[in-house]
């Protein structure tokens, strides 16, 4: 019988309510600096997410899950994750995430080259996101 | 008879528009539901946001790291933010809160700051565009499709303004969520952040931050106040739903008064008219006897 400490308490809130709540042996997300993971009884630790894949092992299955920028909170037995997107792959629609990504890089292609302003960085954040959400498609399906 | 007709028909429209008003009523319920329930469902994001901000913005301060979207400057120039409904009848919702913020407006003038508003929602932009005030930014279309990723536009926007100095605080006004039968007009400061002073039973703790402190919080604030703006538009859409709600429940029942009220009228001049035409046969007949 594993004691609680072996086990990591994983939720994921965003501004919807909360997407997910599961008990995970260990968690991987993909932060500014790369993808780390965390197991149980992991120092305290901040950290900023980009959009991306997060995977998370509960019960001795893999799972995944596309999420956007936002933050990690682990601690030692719990791993809390804020962040304004987050979808499951059985959720996500193939075509009209292509149609999302075709759409917003061609807006970007349009911008002046030195221009960075919000609606710039707004763009961006769309493309990573539909980006990151190929990637669990892609990743699921394989 | 011409009078006993107009009656009838007057109660015929009013039981049409007791109908409308009763339909109206029954859909802002529904909508209220969801708006609350909304509501409910960013609380432990927000509420979260702010913790993990206000930890960091604790710790980064004894660090000397700071962020423009938490510097104090002198305040010379300031912007309402003020959301208001995109559509009318419901009750004094819109009306409340357009005169609150020109209150606020023409107070933040008589000091000698320079203000300007941004609107959100029709029925505001109608309100300051009839006085005289400087719109900077006209935000529509957002009730239609309420999305995290249009209060994240406006947050953005607004951030970015205030980072390149050209505002030097920004308030956000906005009916508060009470009750179905209570809103609260709400102004509160959104810019300069102030954050919470954290009380934390464990001190001794401090987190690994990953890239670092400057970095962290350089991403926390914008997002902090892209929660706000999302919370006030939540707020202020529940808000709208309950006002509706209950002003077109006050409507359905002045409705059945008046349909009560003609009833009465209507029944009375019946009689009226009955008793008229008897006295006319009895006064007929009594005259052909004599």
């Amino acid at each position: 019988m594993a004691s609680p400490s072996d086990l990591l308490h994983l939720e994921v809130a965003t501004p919807l309510g909360l997407a997910l709540g599961t008990v995970a042996e260990s968690v991987s997300a993909p932060s500014v600096r790369g993808e780390f993971g965390v197991l149980p009884n992991h120092l305290p630790l901040l950290a900023a997410l980009r959009s991306g894949v997060l995977r998370y092992r509960t019960a001795g299955k893999d799972h995944l899950a596309a999420v956007g920028p936002g933050f990690v909170e682990a601690g030692r037995e719990k791993v809390l994750v804020l962040t304004d997107k987050f979808m499951s792959p059985g959720d996500i629609d193939a075509t009209a995430t292509k149609a999302e990504l075709a759409e917003a890089e061609k807006k970007l292609a349009a911008f002046p080259d030195e221009y960075a302003g919000p609606d710039y960085e707004f763009l961006q954040r769309a493309i990573d996101w539909a980006q990151a959400k190929l990637d669990v498609l892609a990743e699921s399906q394989r | 008879m011409a009078n006993l007709k107009a009656i009838r028909k007057r109660i015929g429209s009013v039981k049409n528009t007791q109908k409308i008003t009763r339909a109206m009523k029954m859909v802002a319920a529904a909508r209220l539901r969801r708006a609350q329930q909304a509501i409910t469902e960013l609380r432990p994001y927000a509420q979260k946001t702010l913790e993990v901000l206000s930890s960091v913005a604790a710790r980064a301060a004894s660090d000397d790291v700071v962020h423009p979207l938490l510097v104090r400057r002198e305040v010379k120039n300031v912007m309402l933010v003020v959301l208001t409904s995109d559509r009318g009848l419901a009750g004094a919702f819109n009306t409340n809160i357009n005169k609150a913020a020109l209150a606020f407006l023409k107070e933040l003038e008589a000091e000698g700051k320079t203000v300007s508003v941004a609107v959100i929602g029709r029925k505001g932009k109608e309100y300051f565009a009839r006085r005289n005030v400087t719109i900077r930014h006209t935000f529509t279309g957002v009730f239609e499709h309420l999305s995290v990723a249009k209060a994240t536009e406006i947050g953005m926007d607004l951030a970015a303004e205030y980072e390149r100095s050209e505002l030097d605080a920004i308030y956000l006004c906005y009916n508060e969520f009470k009750s179905a039968l209570t809103q609260k007009v709400t102004i509160e400061a959104l810019l300069p952040i102030t954050p919470m002073p954290i009380v934390e039973p464990d001190t001794a703790v401090d987190f690994i931050y990953e890239p670092d402190k400057q970095a962290l919080l350089d991403r926390l604030l914008p997002m902090y106040a892209e929660v706000e703006v999302f919370r006030a538009l939540l707020e202020s859409v529940a808000s709208e739903h309950g006002a509706r709600m209950t002003a077109m429940d006050n409507a359905t029942n002045n409705a059945s008064e008046l349909v009560g009220k003609l009833t009465l009228i209507y029944n009375r001049a019946r009689q009226a008219a009955i008793t008229k035409e008897l006295m006319e046969i009895i006064g007929g007949a009594e005259a052909l006897k004599g």
